[in-house]
């Protein structure tokens, strides 16, 4: 697969899309929620029929980043592309599940070549997941994809709210392989704690062993209230399931000392504090994992999560990052506010389809 | 959508019914979506089970596990009273033991009297080999003096003859006698110093003999002394003797409480390995892999909740 992309800092979609050109799949994404329905519409109109999903957040491809305007990511060249929509994502993607089905028919999808890309409205990243991985993870089809900031998606020309936009993927090159980075690890001691308590709807975290949430993690790092806001940064949780771990990153304590999160926890999760990692050297890692699996890459279609953006820049990192994940391959990507891995909603990970 | 896909709807709506837009509701979703939860389900279930029968497993390992705590109880025990003699026995070495430091310190301190008393008897051997050699010189001058008095003896045996010889011839004038007087005289004053010398260094025997005699006096008493010292020194170390050996009886008594204690241990030991075993095997009934109830919990409640909202949909008939 290859890339062709196109950006405009003031959002001026036509000038975006004159470097796009016979694209057979587009990713775009504008800076403002305003501008997603004239965006979709125009892209709709510049290449009709063409699979289209777009959201809201930032954009890279190669060592550019846009985080300004919009960002236009074409796909081409030896795949044959499927788009649309789950809308109610937050309450009854389900009740649509007949249009995920038709795309998997639509590129004649075998297990091992195709995938799905998502991008679904803040806030309905559980159920949408959910309803995804029922269908594809029993069949062998991978899902990598993530959160638009905002209320809105957009897919094949048309705004949706409350919706969960997907491009399946089926690579006629070869495989298309799912991964996720993790670039914190367990803390030496292993110590791992029960979710005792919970309220998964309000994404709040009660009791780890029956001990006030808040408390299990301020005292098992040592850090007082006003820590709190940005701790995540470093000490993220990890909820361990099946030899994987997911990270849960941290919004807030609450006044009853409870922890809310991101993402939310189920009571007879199993939770641990992770600590920040070598990233630099997990990027490397990353790429080597990558060639490793699928032999020659052609092309990496990712999702960066918001913090893991700001904390590379903030670190001077980021571009650097971007030049180390382009220099064996064509990568693009969105920067979501949640991340979508197989099964799994996580947070502050990187996601993406790899393709052959 | 293929023909295919569209039978498919159509079976799938319900007939006669319709949504509030007035089109055929569509059941199909519905049925993925209790599909889907059952099969969920399932998985959740097979979850439980297997940590069902793990969790039942170790619970018969715990009861063997209890059995065999029951017994190393007893096995402790008896260690437990075998420890105890050999507890006492260990005491009665205490004791020996300060025994024996107090004799080996009294025995120290006669050693010391007896470097004391030995550096006594060395001064008076010197003292008494000095009072020899003079002794010695005054009996080589006595030697000398007797040579001389014997010359003087000599001389007056002859002068004596001379004296008869004159004497015969006295009536001439007697001139001759006079001389013979006169060489006499001479003999009797070298006789007499040779007397006072004789008599000088007879004293000086006398004394030195004197001297010798309490050397000879002191030597003994330090080696009285000496020969007590070493009396007392000996009556230590016999008692340090004694101590040592009831020290053997008490290692004995040791030995043989370690030799009866030896085969509880070993019965201790063989109990602490089969415990060990039974343990292991309950931590590897025990190594359940909960992690994955919550997450399917998780997606088992977002399906059925969307069945529930569809079902909920559903216009009235």
């Amino acid at each position: 697969m290859k890339f062709v992309f196109g950006n405009s800092k003031s959002g001026n979609v036509a000038e975006a899309l004159q470097p796009v050109k016979a694209p057979e799949a587009i990713l775009f994404i504008v800076s403002d929620e305003q501008m997603l329905a004239d965006a979709a519409e125009q892209i709709e109109q510049a290449f009709p029929g063409v699979p289209s999903i777009g959201g809201v957040g930032q954009a890279y491809e190669g060592k550019e980043t846009v985080d300004k305007g919009i960002a236009i990511i074409g796909m081409k060249d030896k795949i044959k592309v499927c788009a649309d929509v789950l809308e109610e994502a937050s309450k009854i993607p389900a009740k649509y599940i007949r249009r995920l089905e038709a795309a998997f028919e639509a590129v004649d999808a075998q297990a091992g070549n195709t995938a799905c890309y998502d991008l679904c409205s803040a806030g309905a990243d559980l159920r949408a997941v959910t309803t995804l991985s029922s269908y594809m993870s029993s069949r062998g089809y991978e899902l990598a994809g993530g959160t638009s900031n905002s209320a809105a998606v957009a897919c094949n020309g048309k705004v949706y709210t409350d919706a969960c936009a997907f491009l399946v993927f089926k690579n006629l090159n070869g495989k298309i392989r799912a991964y996720k980075e993790n670039i914190y690890v367990h803390n030496k001691e292993e110590k791992q704690a029960m979710v005792t308590d919970a309220d998964p709807a309000s994404y709040t975290m009660c009791t780890l062993d029956d001990v006030s949430a808040e408390q299990v993690y301020r005292t098992t790092l040592g850090i007082d209230q006003s820590a709190m806001a940005t701790q995540t940064f470093k000490n993220p949780f990890g909820h361990v399931c099946g030899g994987d771990t997911y990270i849960v990153s941290i919004k807030e304590a609450d006044a009853q000392g409870n922890l809310v999160t991101f993402r939310p926890v189920n009571k007879l999760d199993f939770l641990t504090i992770l600590e920040l990692g070598d990233y630099r050297a997990v990027v490397n890692e990353t790429v080597s994992n990558l060639k490793e699996a699928l032999g020659t890459v052609s092309a990496v279609l990712s999702v960066n999560c918001l913090f893991r953006y700001l904390m590379f820049s903030d670190d001077h990192y980021w571009n650097d990052y971007l030049t180390t994940m382009s220099g064996s391959f064509a990568h693009a990507g969105m920067v979501g506010v949640g991340e979508h891995y197989n099964t799994q909603f996580v947070n502050q990970t990187m996601c993406c389809l790899a393709f052959e | 959508m293929g023909v295919f896909t569209k039978k498919k709807e159509q079976t799938d709506m319900v007939s006669g019914r319709t949504d509030q837009k007035g089109a055929a509701f569509d059941k199909y979703p519905l049925g993925y979506a209790i599909d889907s939860a059952a099969k969920v389900f399932e998985d959740l279930a097979e979850d439980v089970f297997h940590t069902s029968q793990k969790m039942r497993s170790a619970h018969d390992e715990l009861a063997d596990l209890r059995k065999d705590l029951g017994g190393l109880q007893q096995e402790v025990g008896a260690l437990h009273e075998g420890f105890s003699v050999i507890k006492d026995a260990t005491k009665k070495f205490d004791v020996m033991e300060k025994d024996i430091e107090l004799s080996v310190e009294g025995a120290q301190k006669q050693i010391e009297r007896l470097k004391s008393d030995s550096n006594i008897v060395q001064a008076s051997f010197k003292n008494m080999i000095e009072t020899f050699d003079t002794l010695q010189s005054a009996l080589d001058q006595i030697k000398r003096y007797t040579v001389g008095i014997s010359e003087v003896a000599d001389q007056t045996d002859l002068l004596s003859l001379n004296a008869s010889i004159e004497a015969a011839r006295a009536g001439e004038q007697g001139r001759g006698f006079v001389v013979v007087a006169e060489e006499v005289s001479k003999l009797a004053k070298m006789s007499q110093e040779l007397v006072e010398n004789i008599d000088g260094c007879i004293e000086e025997v006398l004394k030195r003999s004197e001297e010798l005699h309490q050397s000879i006096c002191d030597s003994d008493a330090a080696m009285a002394h000496n020969i007590e010292s070493m009396d007392e020194t000996q009556k230590y170390f016999d008692h340090v003797k004694k101590s040592a050996a009831g020290t053997t009886n008490v290692k004995q008594a040791i030995a043989a409480a370690v030799d009866t204690n030896r085969s509880s241990v070993k019965r201790v030991e063989d109990s602490l390995e089969s415990t060990a075993e039974i343990y292991a095997e309950i931590m590897e009934e025990m190594n359940i892999d909960d992690s994955k109830k919550g997450v399917l919990f998780e997606s088992f409640r977002n399906l059925i909740d969307q069945a529930v909202a569809m079902v909920e949909e559903l216009p009235e008939a």
